[in-house]
């Protein structure tokens, strides 16, 4: 009804600029605004940040069986921060931005590396309860000496070889703003 | 205890509640999980790739994932459409302007004396009626048609520019095995639907003067209202919807089985309450053209006499209502797919998109154990790659 002009609180020229830079340019002005109206949606109280409640509050990712290690990485960050982690999910990403992001997520106990543990913990989050103890034990066997070299922790290096003759299809679609 | 036995003897209406018990809870998840499991497609299944790429590639998980952080179907069915500023240019900017005092200034007034006169002509003949005849057919026939006149009043007073397609229920016609079903935007519809045909609708109960109607009027049209949360209205109501569809003399029954208003681009699940009492279904698609005003009544944010305002200082209210073939349960249909196929018929009709979300998720989670079976069906992947490997071991 009001006057044409929205009350929606927009980002300056300068904040964009700041946003786009930080996420390596993986994002144009209009996805950057776009997300910017979904970050506010999601943040209540407009607080700067979405809390790990906000986020498991969209059905569809609490239905994610990853939902919760998700929500660790995203909950919590500002606008510039939730952006450049989306930014493994541009189009623009090189196949190594996209690797990056899914060796963070196996990650668990973020120590830069992806230890037997972090893996283990992975399986548990893909697989439930279903699986025996032995069972995951094999499997993170298995995955060890089908793609290590170093029985104890898996590189970057070697988990981007079990991706090396595939497109990494990591995507997103951005709405469009109005 | 007792409650449960009564549910399970009528399992029609408890489809409509929030949940409250642990029971319902778990009723109200199983019909949504079954349906989101079937149109979810599962985990994508690899073939002839190693174990470790199996475990390692959580791509479609993770976009999955960030899909429902950036853009999630859920949220979307509830929001309101922005308003969209087309008087931001030399040559509209003065319309707009002169229109601003027409319609708070001219046309509010008026369509406030309408709404006024027409609740006062209601009121006296509606009390006249009452006391002074008899509770019979009679009677019944006459307080319909002054609901009837009332909800026009309505109309009227939002200058409702309604287009009605298709043949019209009329109050002739006998109310015995005949459930409407429509899609349900705001408390509007009813009033939409209601000057055609005195319909019994089934209704959450209010609160302020919206109650106050509900109690008296509503309740004389056979309207069953119940209280989300309240446990014990459930069995009532069920028990009262299948009295309602046995008897030939009511008002026909109107449910809208989303049980709560969507904003008019998307449908939630529909309900199988509706579907279950055996009755044939006839199904009602309601459109609303958001040219000059967004008819989605969003209850969390603002109280029906709010949503009354916006409407009574817009323009008009246009709106397009279809009434769809009736349709009967097919033999081997189960409720809840008799339930998706008119859904579908309404949705194509009028422009919506289905989702397979159930409205009630704005009031709980999901629970994990939907997680856990996606789980599970991943972990049976899993380990037959390691059975087939071990069988292949020995061998090799």
């Amino acid at each position: 009804m009001g006057l044409g002009m929205s009350m929606n609180v927009y980002l300056t020229e300068y904040d964009v600029e700041e946003v786009i830079q930080h996420s390596g340019n993986k994002f144009t002005r209009d996805e950057v605004a776009s997300l910017y109206k979904r970050f506010r949606e999601l943040d209540k109280g407009h607080k700067g940040y979405i809390a790990a409640d906000e986020l498991l509050n969209v059905p569809e990712l609490s239905l994610n069986p990853l939902a919760k290690r998700l929500t660790r990485v995203f909950e919590n960050v500002n606008f510039k921060e939730f952006v450049a982690l989306l930014a493994a999910f541009s189009n623009r990403a090189s196949k190594e931005d996209k690797l990056r992001f899914m060796y963070m997520m196996f990650d668990a106990d973020g120590d830069g590396i992806v230890s037997r543990n972090d893996l283990q913990h992975m399986i548990w989050t893909l697989c439930g309860q279903s699986l025996s103890e032995t069972e995951v034990t094999t499997i993170v066997e298995r995955c060890f000496t089908e793609a290590s070299t170093d029985p104890n922790q898996l590189s970057f290096e070697s988990f981007c070889q079990v991706f090396s003759e595939d497109m990494i299809n990591l995507k997103v679609k951005i709405p469009e703003v109005d | 205890m007792k409650d449960d036995n009564k549910d399970d003897g009528i399992s029609a209406a408890p489809m409509i509640f929030a949940p409250k018990s642990e029971g319902e809870f778990e009723k109200l998840s199983t019909a949504f999980e079954a349906s989101f499991l079937k149109r979810k497609k599962s985990l994508p299944t690899l073939s002839g790739e190693t174990l470790s790429h199996k475990i390692f590639d959580i791509s479609e998980l993770l976009n999955e994932g960030a899909q429902a952080i950036v853009d999630d179907t859920f949220t979307k069915c509830f929001k309101s459409t922005p308003q969209e500023y087309w008087n931001w240019n030399l040559y509209l900017f003065p319309m707009w302007c002169i229109g601003v005092p027409i319609r708070y200034l001219f046309l509010f007034p008026c369509r406030l004396a309408v709404l006024i006169i027409g609740f006062f002509m209601f009121f006296v003949a509606f009390t006249l009626v009452h006391f002074s005849l008899k509770d019979g057919p009679k009677r019944r026939r006459m307080e319909r048609s002054l609901t009837e006149f009332l909800c026009a009043v309505f109309v009227a007073s939002w200058t409702g520019v309604i287009r009605y397609h298709g043949t019209r229920p009329s109050n002739r016609m006998s109310s015995a095995n005949k459930v409407f079903v429509a899609n349900h935007t705001s408390m509007i519809d009813f009033i939409i639907l209601q000057q055609v045909c005195g319909h019994a609708v089934i209704m959450q109960k209010h609160s302020g003067w919206v109650g106050l109607m509900q109690g008296t009027i509503m309740e004389s049209i056979g309207c069953i209202q119940f209280n989300r949360t309240e446990a014990k209205d459930r069995a009532t109501v069920a028990a009262r919807l299948k009295e309602h569809v046995a008897s030939r003399d009511k008002n026909p029954l109107l449910i809208f089985p989303e049980g709560t208003c969507v904003n008019n681009e998307y449908c939630v699940m529909f309900k199988k309450g509706a579907f279950d009492l055996g009755a044939t279904v006839y199904p009602i698609a309601i459109k609303y053209n958001k040219i000059f005003v967004d008819a989605y009544w969003n209850s969390k944010r603002q109280s029906f006499s709010q949503h009354l305002l916006r409407l009574m200082t817009s323009w008009a209210v246009m709106c397009d209502v279809w009434y769809l073939d009736p349709q009967d349960k097919l033999p081997e249909e189960s409720s809840a797919a008799f339930a998706e196929r008119v859904q579908k018929m309404i949705c194509d009709k009028a422009g919506i998109k289905v989702v397979p979300w159930d409205g009630m998720l704005k009031y709980y989670r999901p629970r994990p154990n939907l997680t856990e079976k996606r789980r599970e069906e991943f972990a049976k992947n899993v380990s037959a790659m390691l059975d087939e490997s071990e069988s292949l071991s020995p061998k090799a």
